[in-house]
């Protein structure tokens, strides 16, 4: 039995809307198993093992969720590629990796409602019959890490973790594995290699982690919020998450806003929310004029900041159709005064020094040249030809790499320059930029 | 499965690569991470080209483009260039390469500026220039130009990995082939990449690299990254000539370069031998050459009257050896020569005996053999059980070791194309899990292959042999006797420990054990063409001596071995056939200057019973000449008629014997049945495979250039007696050819 | 002494935490790192090879993997390392002006220890995009919202001798109606009757914010 949804209460986009994934951020001790009971806690879970793992895996086709981490790959079509019956042991694996600049949803997810994870991924392993999961948590998330020990701990004494839980003959156990800062691992074929303790560098595919996965076994990985969200959808019925966001793109999402704006934070609203909504009704406005919106993470291409955007509605087709990528969801608005070519190199130097270095584009390309162009520009050494030359750079760089670690990084080169061609040829030309460096630090 | 490539169909093997396909159409695409012996990985990106293949509707048949009987089914193009490296070919699959595409022309010189972004391009100094995979790659597919700008990055240009390996990190261009060929091929993690990103660079942290294996990095580095340093600086590739030989230090075989420069062997690289060495050889047998260019003997030389040997032409060689023998049969004379000779060389003495009637004849190091039909390598490569059993294959034949550890992987062997092995076998991947359970070594003393082996002891071969045959309550004797009755492609494998340990009962112990468990026995030659010899009369006839008996001898010739150097007593009539000056030649009555197996023509069995032939280089040796034509100067002092008197004749009478034309062998060998064996008693034999003279630090000379050498004859620098007319040597720098 | 001689239990249980076979070992590699670096401030060579052992590979494997990611140090690192992003959505709250104001005050640069125990490390994207601009301590955890008032007084107390707990604020929160907030108590969004006449109020992207 589903349980009946709560009680909608925002969007007019979607008036069956209301917070779940985040519910309990806030709610005091959200973290504990016993707020977490208290909360309708591991109900989703005896719901799952009553409808059999077929059934899970279907519930989840019909939900429409699509892969949270980024690419929005439906989520039941990739459980049901996990082989049946191979006689082998199978892993789920949760990317709790996020490093993309302008997201931080898992962050709170993780420390602040670690039991709605752990149940996603019983519910995942249970579905896909894996006995074990690791999440794959950034060096850097040490409370986060800190709460999902504890959580795990919690389960397990409590029966929600190991061997025949809650009497469904299902065995099932969870570890954390830490990583140590490499933006890297969170393509998920170098999360497996640095969960082996090898160099993160992604590998080949095929084969694909269903086939060959961690430890040549079958694995699925999955986003933090894509676990949290099918503990939701096993709770509240496929129907209740089909019902919202859009005809493709179903269901609620976490967007996270910074840069200048008035209320930074994460929000949860169902799929297709306005640009204009988030920015506005939910994190109050810009405090000052803005150029550009960064619309799901860094590495998504930058949208002008104008009322077609901001009626974009931001789900996985609308953004697409504007010429960007829903991503993970992180919006970053940048200022007017700001120069772009400034803030792109910023993200050029981020993709350059988290460049794992296998393949030759991307090592020399990115790591080697282009940040060398935007530094040689925002020093003012840039001379006429260089614009061109990098979109030509770009050109011998992009869909020729190994991984979409560089082609993440065209997102905010071919963007900018695309949008604002005359800051980048007045700083290349001239060799002052259109906005020189301000004070942004605040004193207090 | 047919694949069109540049508007050319062809039909293709399910599993081709797309790069094979590219090849196989005899189209071209660069690469320098693809490596046939090596797990694809795609780092380099070079062998971009545009894909597509032909979609199909829900019934099954395929989406069609253009109306009625001219409708093909539709090309789905990817809508960016891949990688052919690591892309399967595919039914109906379409690939253009640049010569069709701009796109991925522009793409692969797009790449190559990357690649050169950073390279010290110092081609003028460096050891790969002309042989250069990325000059070659630069020349054909680059912009021409570089509009980089920025100072190239900077890092260790003179770093030994090892006394024999040299890294130029600045070179490199992080096609990861060096650190998966440790880890897939020998499996040792001992060179990797440090930092990441565009700070990525290769180096080791265990001190150096180990003994072994290390050299073949050299070869597969497709720029001056890694280098031999044995043959540093010493040539230019296109200076040198190559030559491609078999290589004789151990009984596998390996197919070798050996590349000479104004007469000196400079530097020896891998030649691809798909069944015997693949492309892989030992450091001994890469780094080991240096004897063959230093202080070698170039002239004959007698004893005066002083007692000093002095240098002399072939006919007064002949004169003394005459007046040597003037109070002895020629049936006195003995005949000793070194298990490396070649069959032509075997035959001729063969001959030689017949003529003379000798009884002493002998070759070495020689020991029991156990015969039976041996495996071959691949086969080996490709068994499901092996036990290597009183051996260590580090000293006796060290690139048997990699096809043991090949069939650890699963003994995939790459499939052939016409142009040559697969480039890309997809079925190869980085990290192969190991069948580490499907070996067993059991020796008295450890072993670099027991690191690998599921099973291993310490076990002296005696006992460990006794136990497999028969019982025994040691748990891995036990584990090695049932991982052989399992295995359905079962090998021992037996070294010199294992075999001088043989006695009646013990082989027919051994004989009933393999019929029972259907496991196929390989029997360790102990000389590099042992095999081929023992199929030779060249054993002591009745009443003869055996080399270990040489002492006992009235005459002697002794080829390319040194028995005196461990001291024993010289016959009276002392011929010694050598390369240099050894302990036993400064004791001789006459030395004739031999050649080395790098400069003969000839044929030489490797342990599977191939037949791999040798081919001279040219390299300067003077008067030297290979064992025949000593035989023949013997021949012609004892006042007899050989008919052979060179290797044309060992040749024809080798063909005869063997039904086939040896001169016609091709360069990956011929296995066929060499008939009887003759075997004889044999001591105890402890193999070591890198001997005196294989590393320069045993000539403290050698890095001098050779006019700063005291000369004489050439190269060698002897007791000259004042007065004595030293004969003009003939400048030869071919090998032993008549 | 070896560092992990007398913590075989601890060792036990982080490698219990991956399969028995020796590809599952070598995945104790980052943990048992991490436990010397967290000892130590940094890995020495010494525990390359002892971390090399414990797993079985060589130390080259080790050397190779701990260069590869950024958290783990070579050389020692003072009693307060602080890590500061830099990333883009950091920079624009000011960790360029924190980042120099911090070098100045504690004059100390990256790879340097003062004699008071500090060090210094830009690093990128943390994931505090919502609170910037921030430092990390000794991965330990973060300071968020870092103002200037708040940098010198985090600086004084390290001075004094310890540090200020690391603090993990949760920018937004959602109360039991499900109604979002600010950690401040604000309200966020709107609900039915309200939201939609709110977002549909004419609010053109170049009116510029509102404050
Ligand atoms: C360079 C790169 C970095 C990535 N980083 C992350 C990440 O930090 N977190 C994440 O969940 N997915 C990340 N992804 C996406 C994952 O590879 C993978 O698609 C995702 O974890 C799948 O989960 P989902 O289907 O639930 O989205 C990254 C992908 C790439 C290419
Ligand atoms: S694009 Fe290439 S170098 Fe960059 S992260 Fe991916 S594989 Fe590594
Ligand atoms: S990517 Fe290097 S050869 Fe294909």
């Amino acid at each position: 039995m589903t349980i009946a949804p709560p009680r909608p209460i925002t969007s007019g986009k979607d008036p069956r809307f209301a917070p779940t994934l985040y519910a309990s951020v806030g709610q005091p001790e959200s973290w504990t198993l016993s707020s977490y009971l208290l909360a309708g806690g591991y109900q989703a879970v005896q719901r799952a093992f009553a409808i059999g793992n077929d059934a899970v895996i279907d519930e989840m086709k019909k939900s429409g969720l699509r892969g949270r981490g980024g690419a929005g790959f439906a989520t039941g079509l990739k459980w049901s590629f996990m082989p049946l019956n191979d006689g082998k042991p199978h892993i789920v694996i949760c990317n709790a990796d996020e490093s993309e600049p302008g997201s931080f949803k898992d962050r709170y997810l993780l420390s602040e409602d670690p039991h709605q994870l752990i149940e996603g991924m019983l519910i995942a392993g249970f579905a896909m019959r894996a006995s074990v999961g690791y999440i794959y948590i950034r060096g850097e998330y040490v409370k986060a890490a800190e709460r999902i020990w504890e959580a795990i701990h919690a389960a397990r004494e409590a029966g929600f973790l190991g061997k025949n839980i809650l009497g469904s003959g299902f065995d099932f156990d969870l570890q954390v594995h830490r990583g140590a800062g490499a933006y890297i691992c969170g393509e998920e074929t170098a999360l497996m290699n640095s969960l082996e303790g090898l160099r993160a560098n992604p590998r080949l595919k095929p084969p694909f982690p269903a086939a060959a996965g961690l430890y040549g076994l079958p694995t699925t990985i999955n986003n933090v919020e894509t676990f949290c969200a099918a503990t939701q959808i096993l709770k509240y019925g496929w129907e209740w998450h089909a019902g919202m966001g859009t005809e493709k793109s179903k269901g609620m999402k976490l967007f996270q806003i910074s840069g200048a704006v008035l209320r930074p934070g994460v929000y949860e609203l169902p799929l297709g929310t306005t640009f204009r909504e988030l920015i506005y009704d939910w994190a109050g406005g810009p405090t000052e004029e803005i150029k550009a919106i960064i619309p799901g993470g860094s590495s998504c291409p930058m949208m002008p900041f104008t009322d077609a955007v901001l009626d974009t509605g931001m789900d996985y087709e609308a953004i697409a159709a504007a010429g960007s990528m829903l991503g993970t969801g992180g919006v970053t608005l940048i200022p007017r005064k700001d120069c772009i070519v400034s803030a792109t190199w910023n993200l050029v130097r981020f993709y350059a020094h988290e460049s794992c270095g296998k393949c030759t584009p991307c090592r020399e390309g990115i790591s080697g040249w282009m940040v060398r162009m935007y530094e040689k520009q925002v020093r003012g050494q840039g001379q006429p030809g260089d614009v061109q030359l990098i979109l030509d750079m770009s050109d011998n760089i992009g869909g020729r790499s190994f991984c979409a670690l560089a082609d993440a990084c065209l997102g905010p080169v071919l963007s900018s320059i695309k949008l604002f061609r005359e800051e980048y040829d007045a700083l290349a030309n001239t060799g002052v930029a259109m906005y020189p460096a301000r004070k942004r630090w605040k004193d207090a | 499965m047919k694949v069109t490539v540049d508007g050319l169909t062809l039909e293709l093997p399910a599993g081709t690569s797309a790069i094979d396909a590219v090849f196989q159409a005899g189209q071209d695409v660069p690469y320098f991470c693809a490596h046939p012996y090596l797990s694809p990985v795609g780092a380099c990106r070079m062998c971009l080209v545009e894909s597509g293949s032909p979609r199909k509707n829900p019934d099954g048949s395929f989406i069609m483009d253009g109306e009625g009987d001219a409708a093909m089914p539709k090309i789905f193009w990817f809508p960016k260039p891949m990688a052919a490296c690591t892309m399967l070919a595919t039914e109906g699959m379409h690939i253009r390469t640049a010569a069709s595409s701009e796109v991925v022309g522009k793409s692969q010189a797009g790449m190559m500026e990357f690649h050169l972004l950073n390279h010290p391009l110092d081609c003028p100094t460096c050891d790969k220039g002309g042989a250069c995979e990325l000059q070659d790659r630069a020349f054909e597919y680059g912009y021409g130009e570089s509009r980089f700008g920025f100072e190239r990055r900077h890092a260790e240009k003179h770093y030994p990995l090892s006394e024999n390996v040299i890294l130029d990190q600045e070179r490199c261009i992080h096609c990861k082939r060096c650190v998966r060929y440790f880890e897939e091929v020998p499996g040792q993690e001992v060179l990797d990449f440090i930092e990441r990103g565009g700070h990525t660079f290769i180096d080791t942290a265990e001190g150096g690299l180990p003994d072994g294996f290390s050299g073949n990095i050299t070869d597969i580095c497709p720029v001056g990254a890694l280098l031999d340093n044995v043959a540093r600086f010493r040539g230019r590739n296109w200076e040198y000539d190559h030559t491609s030989t078999t290589c004789t230090l151990c009984p596998v075989g390996c197919s070798i370069t050996v590349d000479a420069r104004n007469g000196r062997l400079e530097r020896i690289v891998a030649g691809e031998n798909r069944e015997v060495n693949e492309a892989w050889i030992c450091d001994a047998g890469r780094f080991g050459h240096v004897f063959a260019s230093e202080s070698r003997l170039t002239t004959p030389l007698i004893r005066n009257e002083d007692g000093v040997l002095v240098p002399v032409t072939d006919d007064q060689a002949v004169e003394a050896i005459k007046r040597g023998m003037a109070e002895l049969d020629a049936r006195e004379l003995a005949v000793y020569f070194s298990a490396d000779s070649t069959l032509e060389e075997g035959v001729a003495a063969e001959a030689f005996a017949g003529l003379t009637g000798l009884s002493s004849i002998d070759h070495w190091p020689r020991q029991p053999g156990y015969g039976g039909v041996f495996p071959t390598l691949t086969e080996i490569a490709q068994a499901d059980a092996v036990v290597v059993l009183g051996a260590d294959l580090a000293e006796e034949a060290p690139v048997l070791e990699l096809r043991i550890l090949e069939m650890l992987r699963g003994g995939l062997l790459p499939a052939e194309f016409n142009h040559g092995t697969a480039i890309a076998d997809l079925r190869l991947v980085e990290r192969p899990a190991r069948k580490r359970e499907r070996l067993a070594v059991l020796a008295s003393t450890p072993n670099r292959l027991m690191e690998h082996a599921g099973i291993y002891a310490e076990l002296d071969a005696k006992s460990a042999l006794a136990g497999l045959t028969g019982t025994s309550n040691h748990p891995a004797v036990q584990g090695a006797a049932e991982l052989l009755s399992k295995g359905e492609h079962s090998i021992l494998i037996l070294g010199a420990e294992a075999l001088a340990s043989l006695d009646t009962a013990s082989r027919s112990a051994l004989q009933a054990f393999s019929l029972r468990t259907n496991t196929r026995v390989l029997a360790l030659p102990a000389g590099a063409n042992s095999r081929g010899l023992s199929a030779l009369n060249l054993v002591p006839r009745s009443g003869g001596l055996s080399f270990e008996k040489f002492a006992g001898t009235q005459a002697a010739l002794v080829s390319r071995l040194d028995p005196l150097a461990t001291g024993t007593d010289k016959p009276d009539f002392l011929i010694v056939h050598d390369t240099h000056l050894t302990a036993t030649a400064r004791q001789a009555d006459v030395v004739l200057p031999a050649l080395s197996n790098y400069e003969k023509r000839g044929t030489t069995v490797n342990l599977e019973g191939r037949l791999l032939p040798l081919r001279p280089a040219a390299l300067k040796n003077g008067e030297s000449g290979d064992l025949i034509r000593a035989l023949a100067l013997i021949a012609e002092a004892l006042d007899l008629k050989t008919s052979v008197r060179g290797i044309r004749g060992a040749q024809s009478l080798l063909g005869e014997r063997l039904g086939l034309d040896v001169t016609e062998l091709p360069i990956h060998g011929l296995r066929t049945p060499l008939g009887q064996r003759y075997e004889a008693a044999a001591p105890k034999y402890i193999p070591k495979l890198w001997k005196w003279g294989m590393k320069r630090a045993d000539f403290p000379n050698s890095n001098r250039p050779d006019s700063e050498l005291p000369q004489i004859g050439g190269m060698i620098e002897l007791p000259v007696v004042p007065g004595t007319t030293v004969p003009a040597p003939k400048t030869t720098f071919a090998g032993g050819d008549d | 002494m070896l560092y992990f001689d007398d913590k075989q239990s601890l060792v036990a249980e982080i490698l219990a935490r991956y399969p028995s076979s020796p590809q599952g070992k070598r995945s104790a590699l980052m943990p048992l790192l991490r436990e010397i670096q967290n000892a130590h401030g940094f890995v020495s060579e010494p525990h390359m090879a002892e971390v090399a052992a414990l797993i079985g590979t060589t130390a080259t494997e080790v050397r190779s993997v701990l260069s590869f990611y950024s958290t783990y140090h070579t050389m020692p690192t003072g009693r307060f390392h602080l890590q500061v992003c830099s990333t883009l959505m950091c920079a624009l709250a000011g960790s360029d002006e924190l980042w120099d104001h911090l070098t100045e005050t504690l004059d100390v640069q990256p790879g340097e220890v003062t004699a008071d125990g500090f060090s210094v490390q830009r690093v990128e994207c943390l994931g505090s995009c919502g609170t910037a601009p921030m430092l990390q301590l000794n991965d330990e955890g973060y300071y968020e919202g870092v103002t200037r008032a708040r940098c010198d007084s985090l600086i004084a107390a390290m001075r004094a001798g310890s540090a200020p707990e690391t603090d993990h604020p949760v920018p937004v929160v959602v109360d039991a109606d499900g109604r979002q907030f600010l950690a401040t108590g604000e309200a966020v969004g709107a609900n039915t009757d309200s939201l939609y006449p709110l977002s549909t109020k004419p609010k053109s992207a170049s009116s510029g914010g509102s404050v």
